[in-house]
């Protein structure tokens, strides 16, 4: 191979365009741990600008790695001014979503008044996008809040998304013309029936439901044209080297692919570099065999994708310092002979 | 005005033609014979290039199975790479044969409608032309004294003289004869339907019965 990407994040850490970065994989491979990496290198990168990451893991881990509790609103990284975190859960979002439709129409006889709980059940993808919406929305809010507290506009250069592993995030990208269709019907029907249904008493309601859904589709197309910009949007797998999780981010990738994603970047994690041991353990010198037969298999495979390795550390890696350290291996390659001290050194928290 | 003048012989002949043509047809099945026109046209269509998704499709359909077959031959995690690579070979293939698929079936389709239109072109149209172009012409004279006058007054309905025979009761007849013959030739051809095997079961019902009363038996013996 004469061409080969260097095995770093370093294209998408200095990348300038970037506006959302998402960071997916199963569970339990350092999904957070990574996303956390990232942002703390990005925030180090670019001291003079904002950074927001969000967690959308209903089981929220961002507290628990930057020992410090964040919730619904963005905080402040301590130890790190340019980065903020929050913690969303887009499920609850969801449901105050609905709450709202309902608030809006509390006509038991008005045939529309289920039409919201409905659709969002009927199609799929559709409650990812409304409760992604919310979450965006969430966003929005936060950056006007900023804006009246401070009086200087502080708008987050990158968003750094740490995905759930079970939700499919992301599968709202598949069906943006299903989507724009079917809200295109919405709006023909409005416009034939919505008279009919005003005689018959539904009232001005269904007026403002319509008015949602069409706001919900012009979100919809704008958020599908920022997110398959390559210039704008990028998706960081990350796995560990064993046969399952390969299997996993491969189909991932084909799933991304297949939505227009731009995936150009695969971490590995959690690997055992057990080569120059002095004092070698059998056990890590054997599964690093094994991780070794599956790195060169992603070598192979993923030939044109940046493949960044990680080291297993001895502890949990927590607090800001302590990412700090871990994440510079995301630009600069981990070598054992040189940085293997760092296995040993992350102090507990 | 156009008149078309035929003689009443060839309108008896043809007549009759189409209605053997369209009894036989009902006797089949519409949809075997749109079958049959399809499985000629998967036949033959690709000699005049006319069904090249057929051959597109069988190809392709080899090659995901050959994929297929290698795929299992190797061991996913021995092999991951060359595994994924297979995996992913196959995959688009199976997307282009759903595809091929969908081309397919609309084929299948247009010809389905051409092949209904033409029955019905050729069995429906012309009787309903023969009908109502033809509706006073006599197809043929009975001849004198064969039959009672009672009969041929029948025989002359709707509305000709007595003795002449037209075109509602030409086929009228025709259509009996027809069905009366092609029943016959099925009747002979016809196998017999299997007769429902009721006896098991009443069986297994009689075997649970008497397991779950031996006891009643027994007290009504004493």
């Amino acid at each position: 191979m004469e061409f080969e990407l260097e095995p770093t994040l370093e294209s998408i850490i200095t990348q300038d365009t970037l506006k959302w970065i998402f960071v997916g994989g199963k569970g339990g491979v350092g999904k957070t741990t990574t996303s956390s990496s990232i942002a703390v290198q990005l925030a180090l990168t670019h001291p003079n600008d904002q950074f927001l990451l969000i967690s959308t893991d209903p089981a929220h881990n961002l507290s628990d790695a930057f020992c410090q509790k964040f919730g619904k609103d963005a905080r402040k990284v301590e130890g790190l001014s340019n980065l903020s975190c929050m913690e969303i859960d887009p499920e609850a979002a969801m449901s105050d979503l609905q709450q709202q439709a309902q608030q809006y129409n509390n006509d038991p006889n008005d045939p529309l008044k289920s039409m919201m709980s409905d659709m969002t059940g009927s199609i799929p993808g559709i409650d990812e996008a409304l409760s992604f919406m919310e979450v965006l929305k969430h966003i929005k809010n936060q950056k006007v809040d900023e804006n009246d507290d401070n009086k200087d506009q502080i708008s987050y250069k990158t968003i750094i998304f740490d995905t759930a592993p079970t939700g499919h995030t992301l599968r709202f990208l598949q069906l943006p013309s299903t989507l724009q269709k079917l809200l295109g019907k919405f709006q023909a029907l409005s416009g034939k029936f919505g008279p009919m249904l005003n005689m018959l008493g539904g009232g001005v309601n269904q007026q403002d439901m319509f008015e949602k859904l069409n706001e919900v589709q012009k979100n919809v197309t704008e958020v599908n044209e920022q997110f398959t910009n390559p210039d704008l949007t990028t998706f960081v797998c990350v796995c560990i080297s064993e046969f399952l999780s390969l299997y996993e981010t491969e189909r991932m990738i084909q799933e991304l692919m297949s939505y227009q994603m731009d995936v150009n970047s695969i971490v590995v994690n959690q690997l055992l570099f057990a080569d120059d041991d002095e004092k070698p353990c059998k056990r890590c010198v054997s599964r690093w065999k094994m991780q070794k037969k599956y790195l060169d298999q992603m070598n192979e495979l993923y030939e044109d994708y940046h493949l960044v390795k990680m080291p297993l550390l001895g502890t949990e890696i927590r607090g800001v310092d302590n990412l700090k350290r871990f994440s510079q291996f995301l630009l600069k390659p981990y070598d054992p002979k040189v940085d293997g001290a760092i296995v040993t050194e992350i102090e507990e928290k | 005005m156009v008149s078309i003048d035929l003689h009443p012989y060839t309108l008896v002949v043809s007549s009759f033609i189409v209605l053997a043509l369209r009894n036989f047809i009902s006797f089949i099945g519409k949809n075997s014979v749109q079958e049959f026109v399809w499985s000629l046209f998967v036949k033959f269509g690709s000699r005049f290039g006319v069904s090249k998704s057929f051959i597109a499709y069988s190809a392709k359909k080899e090659e995901l199975h050959k994929v297929n077959k290698e795929k299992k031959a190797i061991s996913a995690q021995d092999q991951y790479a060359k595994w994924t690579k297979l995996n992913r070979q196959s995959d688009k293939l199976s997307a282009e044969l759903k595809s091929l698929e969908e081309v397919i079936a609309q084929n299948k389709n247009s010809v389905n409608r051409l092949v209904g239109l033409l029955i019905t072109v050729l069995t429906t149209v012309p009787l309903w032309f023969f009908r109502i172009w033809f509706r006073k012409s006599v197809l043929f004279y009975l001849p004198t004294g064969v039959f009672p006058f009672y009969v041929e007054r029948v025989f002359a309905l709707p509305f000709f003289p007595s003795g002449a025979v037209g075109l509602t009761v030409w086929i009228f007849a025709v259509n009996s004869v027809v069905s009366s013959v092609l029943f016959l030739v099925s009747f002979l051809f016809e196998t017999k339907p299997p007769f429902p095997e009721l006896k098991q079961k009443v069986e297994e019902v009689k075997e649970e019965k008497t397991s779950s009363k031996p006891e009643l038996i027994e007290a009504k013996t004493n």
